[in-house]
């Protein structure tokens, strides 16, 4: 599918039908390449006949249920539950997950929850399934080239609580619909799907039991960041609340890190060498505490060495290097002073 | 003053992998200028058959909870009630780091 390898199939249609392919021109063959998912004979053929102008008003306006060739179409109307609502899904999901769970006898209970896991994993690849007979067989390809942009950038992981029964649904009723049409749609279409309820623990989100990961990736990740402006606005909206303090200190500490990222690309284009990964946090947080704080916490992860740990060299000796590294840049940054610790006053 | 810790330890002997699986008990090292260090403290046992759990695993003797609270009165200046607020039900343990 990968427009490398679909130029070559080209090559060979010179050899085939020479006549059809050989005016298709470069520009074209690129125009094909670029919006699709790879040329083929049809889509070659296709839009020689109508001419490039006229393809593309196609492609960007794509009647809503453009339709895939039949054979395709009944390959994925045979998937199961591929028709019903994600909530009777998720309610029939979870009804087999309580049966399993209450088998006596152990084996048994291991063999039934085995089958529930085998058939959430078989909707995750039914899923893939389908976005791959999308992406090879549907003919609004810029739509769905669109739609794997769009998919991965409002991103959810399958493997997190129930999502593999939940992202076909996904992609097929939030994402698709929208991938060629307004980014408000788009967004609350995520917003509202229980993919991304779930993925992002806004279903975990209550009334005394606030979880904001949601709230802080919508800003963040999903639209165009948090800017002053915002920033304002933010900190107005929990200006009477208990969260005033905690969050514009949370302000406060973000534009803090800007900064000493700033100066840290403005010593690397003097030609200084920077440090990398945790020796680079750990400097940070070194700078960031040496001026302000009495506490801070950086994590460093990488030490789950089930294989290969090795001993005096190996995967394991190279990761304390690296903490050496680290701790060693952070009692650089946070200077001698008072010798390191910070009494409270 | 730098504290390391892990949320969990790793066993003392190897795996069928030529890598360790989670354990238990683990270290914490601390470091600073000012700090009493260079020595290894704490409630300390051999390592050896009667002491590792299931024979590959080393017990937990310094609960991290005991460890922090004994630092943070000591370099805060905490009452017991405020440390106790932080870390509800430890007992902080004395170790003369600081």
């Amino acid at each position: 599918m990968l427009g490398r390898a679909t130029l070559i199939i080209v090559i060979g249609l010179v050899g085939v039908a020479a006549s059809e392919a050989v005016e298709l021109n470069p520009g074209d063959m690129v125009l094909l390449d670029r919006l699709t998912w790879g040329i083929n004979a049809s889509s070659a053929a296709h839009l020689q006949a109508v001419g490039s102008e006229r393809w593309l008003q196609e492609q960007l306006h794509p009647a809503p249920n453009a339709a895939l060739p039949d054979a395709a179409r009944k390959q994925i109307d045979a998937m199961p539950d591929v028709h019903k609502f994600p909530f009777d899904i998720a309610v029939s999901f979870d009804q087999q997950a309580k049966s399993a769970n209450q088998v006596a006898d152990p084996d048994q209970r291991r063999a039934a929850q085995q089958v529930f896991q085998q058939a959430m994993n078989d909707r995750a690849k039914q899923a893939a399934a389908r976005s791959i007979l999308h992406a090879l067989y549907a003919p609004d390809q810029l739509r769905e080239r669109m739609t794997w942009f769009w998919f991965n950038h409002f991103n959810v992981h399958q493997y997190k609580a129930n999502i593999r029964i939940l992202v076909g649904d996904y992609e097929d009723h939030a994402i698709r619909p929208h991938a060629l049409g307004k980014f408000r749609d788009l967004l609350l279409a995520t917003l509202h799907h229980p993919a991304m309820l779930r993925y992002l623990d806004n279903a975990d989100n209550a009334v005394g039991h606030l979880n904001e990961n949601y709230a802080r990736e919508i800003m963040e990740l999903h639209t165009m960041g948090v800017d002053d402006r915002q920033a304002a606005l933010i900190k107005n909206m929990y200006a009477k609340s208990e969260l005033a303090s905690s969050v514009s200190e949370g302000f406060r500490v973000r534009d803090d890190v800007y900064k000493s990222i700033s100066e840290e690309m403005t010593a690397a284009n003097r030609g200084a060498v920077s440090p990398r990964g945790f020796e680079l946090s750990a400097r940070r947080i070194g700078r960031l505490m040496r001026e302000q704080f009495n506490l801070g916490f950086v994590d460093v992860g990488g030490w789950d060495t089930h294989v290969n740990q090795g001993a005096a060299t190996g995967y394991l000796a190279d990761r304390l290097g690296e903490l050496g590294r680290a701790l060693a840049g952070f009692s650089e940054e946070i200077g001698p002073g008072d010798g390191g610790i910070r009494w409270s006053s | 003053m730098v504290v390391v810790i892990s949320e969990f330890g790793r066993t003392f002997r190897e795996n069928g992998d030529r890598g360790t699986d989670h354990g238990h008990g683990s270290v914490y090292w601390v470091m600073g200028g000012g700090i009493n260090g260079g020595r290894i403290l704490g409630e300390q046992v051999k390592v050896d058959q009667a002491n590792l759990f299931q024979n590959r695993d080393y017990p937990v003797l310094t609960d991290y909870r005991a460890m922090f609270a004994g630092l943070f009165q000591r370099m805060f200046g905490l009452e017991a009630a405020s440390v106790q607020r932080i870390f509800a039900g430890a007992h902080p343990v004395e170790l003369g780091l600081v």
